[in-house]
């Protein structure tokens, strides 16, 4: 198990958005958050990446307690997520939104800008290179590097995105609905990277709302229901269990 | 001992006068998140309007009072009607209508220097005013009594409209989740409108005394104000008690630290005062209260 | 000729105060209104040691942007707790109480009266004395703030300074250091209002409370704005324009107490006209932050203001 989540809970004023969450997510798998809107899959992730702070419960990653750490620290430890609303920079160009993700860069010391310029020009160089990696690796053609991030279409925006997941070289990757809005051929795309993904040796828990897709791609799935996990299980077994389907349709 | 319920008394005036402000404040920025710095010039434009009523126009001091609550109430309404819904909705927010709210205090801070000078513009409400009212060995003027009864009276009936009128639940309904409220319809401007309105007619209330007490001069809305909106934060955005009771301790605060400093310096003890109580606890008095989760509440 | 190099060492000096609050306000997203304290703090530090404790001229200059720097982080360290808004309310608290301190605290300061008698520098056989060769010093101080600005700004750095400006939370996410970089940009812009600050009392060799009141802070605000608070020369352009408007003013021969009030209006009012018209000022940009807009394809509100973690919005 490379994720552990257990008993965690969150309180929005009166609301208990999610109530004794627990799952695992397996190492170089594909996990797969589901529910009918509203479920608390998004604010599941918030806590797993440490955007809000979990009211109780843990989560435990590679054996090590972090509910506690901060967003930051668990990017080093090796958790990054996308956004639904994907949130790249409009005005950066591709190639510098995903040089974003990429940690522990020389040129974002003040004092090395200032008294090791070279250095930092250098090492920038290193982090340009990575991210130009990173674009290849998800399928954005060069011609489009260069560019600002604003003139991509919405399939490419959300592949970049992931570009810039990957820049992070975090091991447990979310994605936050990474198939919504997709036509289909860059759901091809999406496709394909997911598959490189896991030959990189890379973990997946994604937020998927299209059944179909969790079916063809998820190794497991997790069922949450008005903030609580119902069911964890393969697709094909979950699709099977009638209570399921009527939360999920009637909701 | 004397001297100590002398100066709390004094608190109590200077408390009313913050809570006022801070209260009408708190209520538009609960509601909109807006920061309208121009709170502190509609404190000042009531002040000043009451003076130039009565002084140049001659007006009894009931009508002037009158005309300078409504003119202040309309200042409020005009700049959310005109100046920032139309901003917002071309794509401002943040900065934008924050630099536009600053843009028109300068503008209306200035325009009554022109026409005034640097000296305190006082207007005169009648002699019943500066009547001092003994209280026991301690005294406070009528006036001062006056603003200390209508801020609590002018509190407790906002609280009590929000929490019952559909008014009110408008308003709360509105500042949970604004984007809701627009998409189904209930009318965001009327809320808009009515924060607006009462909020500045707290602060003006609070202009229209300093005025008639100490008379009205260049940045002293600015002091009150920025002392007000510590009480705001303090207190818990978006809490109407919440800044009321700060309100009122920051008041009696200053008050009381002339014991044991001079004047000059019980401002900066009070900014002092706000900087620990922010960093220990970020979310203000609120985090104070119980631990079992609750609704955040406008009131 | 020499209203000339008057004017322009005026507009040095407020260069460096506007490229310092535009790489704070524009590049980070933290908005100040202690601006003009700041440049006061460094002001009276310096004056202070050099006419009062007759310490060496180095030491002063780096004691005043020290003590300006320490005024931004007593605004900073707090606000890190609590949401955006707050910095507002620390720096307009800070201006004011700057102020009162400058009034109030005659001892050290001298009062409503000021300090007078502050030299020019004279480093070894170079002296500075001159209007002229004082404005060289002061061109060459602005030349360097802005350069090293530009400079931050284009490199890494400032990728990074944008990103924590556009989404704090895609910041987080990517594991940038918020705080430590709020905090340490915050102090460096301060420092420079402090070096403005040293600049100006050996300039005008006199400093009193006025100079450094609330409206200079919106004054140099209202300079950001005006040029484009996102662009590193934007800001300096900025700071020539606010600058040459009184001269204008002067120029219709207004009567000298209505002069101050009458320019303060006029600059309320360009505030106000510049938001509906061109928000970005004349070499800005109008990003994000500025519009609320979430940077592509976005929601309209950033879901982690409340650093306690909390959404702003329950939704």
């Amino acid at each position: 198990m490379l994720l552990e989540i257990q008993g965690l809970n969150k309180h929005f004023g009166g609301l208990h958005a999610v109530r004794d969450a627990t799952f695992d997510v397996l190492e170089n798998k594909v996990t797969g958050l589901v529910g009918p809107n509203g479920a608390g899959k998004t604010t599941v992730f918030n806590m797993v990446t440490g955007t809000f702070p979990a009211d109780s419960g843990t989560v435990v990653f590679r054996g090590k307690d972090i509910t506690g750490i901060s967003a930051q620290e668990r990017v080093r430890e090796g958790i990054a997520r996308t956004f639904q609303d994907v949130r790249l920079l409009p005005r950066l160009t591709v190639e510098d939104n995903v040089a974003v993700g990429v940690q522990k860069q020389t040129g974002e010391s003040f004092a090395k800008v200032f008294f090791a310029p070279l250095r930092v020009r250098g090492k920038e160089r290193e982090t340009l290179a990575q991210a130009r990696e990173a674009l290849a690796f998800v399928g954005i053609d060069e011609k489009m590097w260069r560019e600002p991030a604003s003139s991509l279409s919405y399939g490419e925006q959300k592949l970049v995105s992931i570009a810039r997941l990957l820049a992070t070289e975090a091991d447990l990757l979310l994605l936050d609905e990474p198939t919504s809005g997709l036509d289909e051929s860059s759901l091809d795309q999406f496709r394909a990277v997911l598959a490189r993904l896991l030959d990189d040796g890379r973990t997946v828990l994604m937020v998927e709302h299209n059944m179909l897709l969790v079916r063809e791609l998820c190794d497991q799935a997790v069922f949450l229901a008005t903030g609580q996990v119902l069911a964890v299980d393969t697709p094909a077994n979950l699709m099977e269990k009638e209570e399921l389907r009527e939360v999920y349709f009637g909701a | 001992m004397n001297l100590t319920i002398q100066l709390l008394l004094n608190g109590l005036v200077a408390g009313s006068l913050y809570a006022l402000v801070a209260v009408g404040f708190a209520l538009i920025f609960g509601a909109t998140r807006h920061f309208h710095i121009s709170h502190a010039a509609v404190l000042s434009t009531a002040g000043y309007v009451t003076y130039l009523l009565t002084s140049n126009f001659g007006l009894p001091p009931a009508l002037a009072v009158a005309l300078a609550l409504a003119l202040a109430v309309l200042l409020g309404v005009l700049l959310v009607r005109f100046v920032y819904v139309p901003l917002n909705k071309r794509g401002g927010e943040g900065f934008i209508l924050f630099l536009v709210s600053l843009g028109v205090l300068t503008v209306l801070d200035n325009v009554f220097t022109i026409g005034l000078g640097a000296r305190p513009a006082k207007p005169y409400l009648g002699d019943w005013f500066h009547t001092v009212v003994p209280i026991g060995p301690f005294s406070l003027t009528a006036g001062q009594i006056t603003i200390i009864l209508l801020n609590v009276a002018l509190f407790a009936g906002l609280v009590a409209a929000v929490e019952k009128t559909r008014a009110g639940k408008l308003i709360k309904a509105y500042s949970g989740n604004p984007e809701f409220f627009q998409v189904f319809g209930q009318r965001p401007m009327l809320v808009l409108v009515m924060v607006y309105a009462v909020g500045s007619l707290f602060a003006a209330v609070a202009g229209i005394h300093l005025a008639a007490d100490t008379g009205m001069q260049p940045g002293l809305g600015e002091q009150y104000f920025i002392i007000s909106i510590m009480a705001v934060f303090i207190g818990g955005i978006g809490s109407l008690r919440g800044a009321f009771v700060a309100a009122m301790a920051l008041g009696i605060l200053q008050n009381l630290l002339l014991l044991i400093m001079s004047a000059e310096w019980t401002l900066a003890t009070v900014f002092a005062a706000f900087l620990v109580v922010m960093t220990l606890s970020p979310e203000g008095l609120q985090a104070l209260k119980l631990n079992a989760p609750r609704r955040r509440k406008l009131a | 000729m020499s209203f000339i190099v008057s004017l322009i060492t005026m507009i040095c000096i407020f260069g460096i105060l506007s490229v310092s609050l535009g790489l704070m306000t524009g590049h980070l997203g933290i908005f100040s209104m202690a601006h003009a304290a700041l440049f006061g703090l460094g002001a009276y530090t310096y004056a202070f040691l050099t006419v009062r404790a007759e310490a060496n001229v180095a030491v002063a200059v780096i004691a005043a942007m020290g003590v300006a720097a320490l005024g931004g982080a007593i605004m900073a360290i707090p606000s890190l707790r609590v949401s955006g808004d707050y910095f507002l309310v620390a720096s307009f608290a800070l201006q004011i109480v700057a102020t009162s301190l400058f009034e109030n605290w005659t001892d050290v300061t001298g009062g409503t009266a000021g300090i007078p008698g502050i030299l020019r520098p004279e480093v070894g056989p170079l002296s500075f004395v001159t209007d002229i060769d004082f404005m060289i010093i002061c061109l060459i101080a602005v030349a360097l703030v802005t350069l090293l600005t530009w400079f931050v700004v284009r490199s890494p750095y400032g990728r990074m300074l944008h990103v924590i400006r556009d989404d704090e939370t895609v910041a987080a996410t990517m594991g940038k250091p918020i705080a430590s970089t709020k905090v340490t940009v915050v102090m460096v812009c301060a420092a420079f209002a402090g070096l403005a600050g040293v600049l100006y009392g050996q300039y005008l060799m006199y400093i009193s409370p006025a100079s450094f009141e609330v409206h200079v802070s919106v004054t140099i605000v209202t300079m950001i704005v005006v040029g484009g608070m996102n662009n590193v020369w934007g800001t300096l352009v900025g700071s020539a324009i606010i600058l040459l408007i009184p001269e204008a003013l002067r120029m219709m021969q207004m009567p000298p107490d209505v002069a101050g009030p009458m320019q303060q209006v006029f600059f309320g009012a360009l505030l106000v006209v510049l938001m509906f018209v061109r928000p970005q000022g004349l070499f800005g940009e109008r990003t994000s932050s500025m519009t609320g807009r979430k940077s592509t394809n976005g929601s309209t509100k950033n879901d982690v203001q409340l650093k306690t973690g909390e959404p702003s919005r329950v939704a």
